[in-house]
């Protein structure tokens, strides 16, 4: 074989040296994750914090010796809060910072944005925060995957508390978009399975930005339920109930299930003697609750970096995404796109609230839901949820 | 029976806190010629100056009055400032310029709200002396809320009075029919414009600082005041002050009254009224039509 007979195989075998060796540095590459918080914006007193969390967690596994041995680069973006900004921060994360996955969303309208871009680019996108059913059936795809409970599960499970407080006759009051609409889908589907003679008499739906709901409060109490389900949620649960307090309302109405996270502890310590005691609401966990190794660890390291003993409940959402994404990519032992898919599908994984289980019809979480009676307590100087509980979400996340 | 007279005072009293924001703007508009975007920010201003001002005076002993005297000095002495040094510059440019200089208020007070205090939802408790609820003959009802409907009623007098009664009134008055006349009879234009464009602010500052309990102060209130604002100043005609009076408690019992008799329609009947009055009477109910 001549010399130039043999140019195009050894140029072939250089190729292929330099194609391994390229393949062997990527080995030793970290794996870049993409986080889309609101950080600035009306959402970022609780974007900041679930991007708390994601920083948390990142620099846990990182301590631990990264993810298949590779140290983990995460890159935050500003999603403000709006669908638009989440699109274009989800876009530069992938295009400027060249991450293999995002993580993170915020409100419905982000988190469907965020799920169109990955759809798109054909990277995985798991849901830390937006509930919307809307993201997981008549807008689903394969790439998106939610850590996050949906709103069925968040529904149901408050049907189930409903029931268990034995309330047939039942008002509501939810905010007047897809947030709001889809958690009383999820309500009613539930409660007619449990109760079939429960009947919800009044419906009143204030609109998101409203923040006098006097009117919506005095038809509640010219209503002759028993119970009222709302959805009044984060922060808006704090004009809400000292307008309803100024009124009565938590004292006429035997029972209030409040969803929307009302029993943080950064809503209760707000409100102070306002948190109107005996209502059930829920939260996203408790500082207290639940106690297991995995959650003190979280509570532990959280009290550090906030420096305050009774920390906010909203860090977990960005800390159990990627709990969620480091296992899938663990499980397949590759970053590749598919391989990572067909881990996550089906998988479960430990989080710092327990077991949680990816199902693989709508990679959706068994997410489920910690709800608590607010009691006053004699230890803290701010109310607790007393008892605290988790509902699982298997038999409601449909 | 009970509920309707309930609806009723929760529409009257909303109206009534409305008409303290929507009179600013509307005599602002009414003298100067100036469409304030930044009136819902100088509302919401107030507020998160008297949540500070309570956060360090606490609210026993009188403290919440202090603070919501505090907000109208704050709004009026900003307002001051803004209208000697930015403002009054522009009255001679054209419209567009006022309206982009307002708005360009509305994203900088607000960013700064956004740094000082921050994006949570924060809220004052109701002053000790008008917690609880009281037997008003048909029903109980919070006691706070029938304050603000005294004050609201006491401002509407008060400034009838001012307007009508009093030589600054006159002025004010003069001032929006032609203040050209006024200067060559030798009064102060410039400084009309001043003490009304303080005014104005202070009210919406004492607004926002009544309104903190009863509502709440969070990011974007500024934005929903402003809008509710417009409405009532283009249902009872830009500039009039009983047009503002009448649009805004129209706007008050449409949105309880509304609730009360067709739920599911009573956002959308406050806008049905607005289209209503601009396709029948564009200069709105107690507004002079331009040119006549």
């Amino acid at each position: 074989m001549n010399l130039k007979a043999r140019l195009p195989l050894l140029g072939m075998t250089a190729i292929a040296l330099v194609m391994a060796s390229g393949v062997q540095a990527q080995d030793d590459e970290p794996i870049r994750i993409g986080a889309a918080y609101p950080l600035t914006g009306p959402a970022a007193t609780n974007g900041v914090l679930a991007a708390l969390g994601h920083d948390m967690i990142i620099d846990k596994i990182n301590a631990e010796g990264g993810i298949l041995g590779r140290r983990v680069e995460s890159f935050t973006r500003d999603s403000k809060g709006t669908p638009a900004d989440a699109t274009a921060a989800a876009r530069d994360l992938i295009t400027l910072d060249n991450v293999d996955f995002i993580v993170g969303g915020f409100t419905s309208g982000e988190g469907l944005a965020i799920s169109e871009v990955a759809l798109q680019e054909e990277v995985i996108y798991i849901a830390a925060i937006p509930k919307t059913i809307q993201m997981s059936e008549d807008n689903f795809h394969k790439y998106m995957f939610r850590a996050a409970a949906n709103t069925n599960t968040e529904g149901g499970s408050a049907a189930i508390i409903m029931n268990e407080l034995g309330v047939k006759r039942i008002c509501a009051m939810l905010l007047d978009y897809s947030y709001g609409h889809d958690l009383m889908k999820g309500f009613k589907k539930h409660l007619e399975r449990l109760d079939p003679e429960a009947e919800i008499v009044t419906e009143v739906w204030p609109a998101l930005n409203v923040s006098d709901y006097t009117p919506y409060i005095t038809e509640v109490m010219n209503s002759d339920c028993t119970g009222v389900f709302s959805g009044i949620w984060g922060g808006l649960f704090i004009p809400f109930a000292k307008q309803a307090n100024s009124f009565g309302l938590f004292d006429q109405k035997e029972h209030f299930v409040a969803a929307g996270e009302a029993g943080s502890q950064e809503i209760i310590e707000e409100l102070g003697d306002d948190m109107p005691t005996g209502i059930w609401t829920n939260s996203y966990e408790v500082w207290y609750f639940p106690d297991i190794e995995a959650h003190n660890e979280y509570v532990e390291e959280l009290r550090t970096r906030l420096d305050n003993p009774y920390p906010p409940s909203w860090p977990i959402t960005g800390y159990m995404a990627v709990q969620a994404l480091a296992a899938g990519i663990e499980a397949a032992g590759t970053t590749d796109t598919e391989a990572v898919i067909a881990a996550l599908e089906g998988l479960t994984y430990e989080s710092a609230i327990g077991p949680q289980t990816i199902r693989a019809s709508d990679h959706q979480a068994n997410r489920g839901q910690f709800w608590g009676q607010v009691a006053e307590s004699d230890e803290y100087d701010f109310k607790i949820l007393d008892p605290v509980r988790y509902i699982e979400a298997d038999d409601i996340m449909d | 029976m009970m509920y309707a007279t309930i609806q009723f005072l929760n529409g009257l009293s909303y109206g009534l806190s409305l008409f303290l924001v929507a009179a600013g703007l509307s005599i602002i508009f009414g003298v100067l010629r100036v469409l304030n975007f930044a009136h819902g920010t100088f509302y919401m201003l107030g507020g998160y100056v008297a949540y500070e001002a309570v956060s360090r005076l606490g609210l026993a002993n009188g403290g919440f009055w202090v603070a919501v005297a505090v907000s109208g000095l704050v709004l009026a002495a900003l307002a001051a400032v803004i209208e000697r040094l930015m403002l009054r510059k522009l009255y001679e440019r054209d419209e567009i310029y006022q309206l982009l200089f307002t708005f360009a208020l509305v994203l900088l007070i607000s960013d700064v709200i956004r740094g000082l205090w921050g994006t949570q939802v924060l809220s004052i408790s109701f002053p000790p002396e008008l917690r609880g609820a009281q037997d008003v003959g048909l029903a109980f009802y919070p006691r706070y809320r029938l304050f603000l409907c005294l004050v609201g009623g006491a401002v509407a007098i008060g400034i009838w009075f001012v307007f009508q009664r009093t030589r600054w009134g006159r002025i004010i008055r003069a001032a929006t029919q032609d203040r050209e006349i006024l200067g060559a009879l030798g009064v102060n234009v410039p400084r009309v414009y001043l003490v009304v464009f303080s005014a104005g602010a202070a009210l919406a500052g004492i607004g926002g600082a009544l309104a903190a309990p009863a509502l709440a102060l969070k990011p974007g209130m500024d934005a929903e005041i402003i809008v509710e604002c417009f409405i009532v100043v283009i249902i009872g005609g830009l500039g009039s002050l009983w047009g503002a009076f009448i649009g805004a408690l129209l706007i008050g019992q449409l949105r309880s009254i509304g609730l009360y008799f067709v739920p599911e329609w009573e956002i959308v009947l406050v806008y049905l009224l607005m289209v209503a009055v601009l396709v029948f009477r564009p200069w709105g109910l107690l507004g002079k039509r331009e040119g006549a």
